[in-house]
């Protein structure tokens, strides 16, 4: 009787567990960037070049008491020698222990925790640093992670400038190997221009341009009848900057727009948002309307 | 001709029961409409007909949207309507350089008309008889437009000190006719009215006569369409 009662107990509870097992997990791990406040960690913060923090805030859907244990790991929910049984290839390493609060901030440079994990160099296939933070008090372990963007894009290919009024008209293409969405792909670009001639690579920097599908932009405010030198690069979102375009040139020019040539050509039209006689009878057309509208309240 | 009008009379008298407005319907006070038209300003009319408009957006002509709203002042023998309405049009070229090649920047020209309106609607018939769904109508407009030009960089345009931005009065003179399309479903229509409160829906087609160039002003150029009438349609709702 009694096994038959345990086999209709665990019929009836494991659609229960089943549930419980898809929910999102026991909490959510944040892990930012100290003072550029991303989510990304870029080549130069790995080459220690930029020096940043990683900032770990976290929430246990339940429990959550502590003392915490954080650690830092190249593979999710930080598996330290095992899983399951089977020997598992990771590389785990505690940042601290005995937290008591819900955040911490990292005291080693986002370059040390990135040797500690991965090696001396800088990894050019991970694309994941894992942060896990285990609840000592009940020993339950909730995963976090940043993006590795270690990868610089491919220097965009630029075309000759078409002339505008004051204004260089710039577009580009994408250099091969770029891939939208990975790492090391191109999400926004930057335009270097400076009066002819230049050497590359140009220092002056005329405009950061968004986007990963841009292939365009305007630059203004440039003389008319100056030859200016003009550089693009590809930029991913960590920050990663792509080497120099080829150098390309090109000459603001003064265009009539339709309101110039009307004019040039002698059109009588001032221009103004003056209130014309016609507009002033329409105004006044509106009071009868209002006064109306007005004897029907009661 | 008597014994035509003898027995138009009998059809008429034939289908009383076939009425457009039932005597439940919803009090009528006033209206929407959106209509779609082209349109092209008479500006190069200053320059003999070949002109800076034509030389920057040729000579194709371009799409009006508007919209109005009206109010009824009068709903009886037809309506009496008092409306105001906003549009939107725009052309857009590319600049020329100084040799007269065409540059790389594109300027454009962009209105908003907007109109004060009185629009009379020969409804009775349409409401009356379902085999004659047809309301004419007149109206007599208050315009103004309000019009801007950018230049390459999307800025208003400027040239000696003159803003490339204003606004041109006038007025005009429509005529329409406006199809009840309730006719084609009464029950549909009524329901429309029971759910929405929308008495009847028209699709119309309208002729305007423009004169927007401020009166005469010799200081103003000339945004009447450069089409004797100009043709437009749309759907009108009356509530």
């Amino acid at each position: 009787m009694a096994p038959r009662l345990a086999a209709l107990a665990a019929l009836l509870l494991a659609p229960s567990l089943v549930a419980a097992q898809a929910t999102a997990g026991n909490g959510t791990v944040t892990v930012t960037e100290n003072t550029d406040q991303d989510k990304v960690i870029s080549v130069a913060e790995c080459l220690n070049q930029k020096q940043d923090n990683l900032q770990v805030s976290w929430t246990f859907n339940s429990g959550g008491a502590g003392p915490f244990t954080l650690l830092a790991s190249d593979q999710t929910a930080c598996p330290q020698t095992s899983s399951n049984g089977t020997t598992v290839t990771a590389t785990t390493v505690t940042m601290t222990s005995g937290v008591t609060t819900t955040n911490f901030a990292d005291t080693q440079t986002v370059a040390t925790r990135i040797s500690s994990v991965f090696g001396a160099n800088c990894p050019t296939t991970a694309t994941t640093l894992f942060v896990c933070v285990i609840d000592t008090s009940t020993n339950t372990i909730i995963t976090g992670s940043i993006l590795l963007d270690l990868a610089a894009p491919p220097a965009p290919v630029a075309n000759t400038p078409t002339p505008g009024d004051g204004a260089l008209n710039v577009s580009w293409s994408q250099g091969s190997g770029s891939v939208d969405g990975g790492t090391g792909a191109a999400a926004s670009f930057r335009v270097y221009c400076d009066v002819h001639p230049q050497t590359t690579p140009i220092g002056k920097k005329c405009a950061d341009v968004g986007g990963q599908g841009t292939t365009s932009t305007r630059i203004e405010h440039l003389t008319n009848g100056t030859e200016y030198d003009v550089e693009v690069t590809a930029v991913t979102q960590g920050g990663n900057e792509s080497g120099r375009s080829n150098l390309v040139s090109g000459t603001p020019e003064a265009i009539n727009d339709f309101w110039r040539l009307y004019r040039q050509d002698g059109g009588r039209d001032q221009g103004g948002c003056a209130l014309g006689a016609g507009g002033l009878v329409a105004l006044l057309a509106l009071v009868p309307l209002a006064l109306r509208r007005r004897r029907r309240l009661p | 001709m008597s014994r035509v009008l003898a027995v138009l009379a009998m059809l008429a008298a034939a289908v009383p029961a076939a009425a457009q407005e039932s005597k439940y319907a919803s009090p009528r006070w006033g209206a929407f409409e959106m209509s779609v038209g082209s349109y092209r300003p008479n500006i190069d009319s200053e320059f003999g007909g070949s002109g800076p408009f034509s030389t920057i957006f040729g000579s194709g002509r371009g799409v009006m949207f508007r919209a109005d709203f009206a109010y009824s002042l009068f709903v009886g023998y037809g309506s009496l309507d008092l409306g105001i309405g906003v549009g939107y049009t725009q052309r857009t070229g590319k600049g020329q350089t100084l040799a007269g090649a065409a540059s790389a920047d594109d300027t454009s020209i962009k209105i908003v008309p907007t109109r004060l309106s009185l629009t009379y609607r020969f409804d009775v018939l349409a409401l009356r008889y379902r085999w004659l769904p047809l309301a004419p109508y007149g109206r007599v407009s208050l315009e103004r437009y309000n019009w801007w030009v950018t230049n390459g960089s999307g800025d208003f345009a400027s040239a000696g000190g003159k803003s490339g931005r204003g606004a041109t009065n006038g007025y005009s003179f429509s005529g329409g006719l406006a199809l009840l399309l309730n006719s084609l479903d009464p029950t549909l229509g009524r329901d429309m009215d029971r759910d929405t409160g929308i008495n009847q829906t028209y699709l119309f087609v309208e002729f305007t006569k423009s004169y927007i160039k401020d009166f005469g002003s010799s200081s103003s150029w000339n945004l009447s369409d450069d089409r004797k009438v100009a043709l437009s349609g749309g759907l009108l709702f009356v509530f």
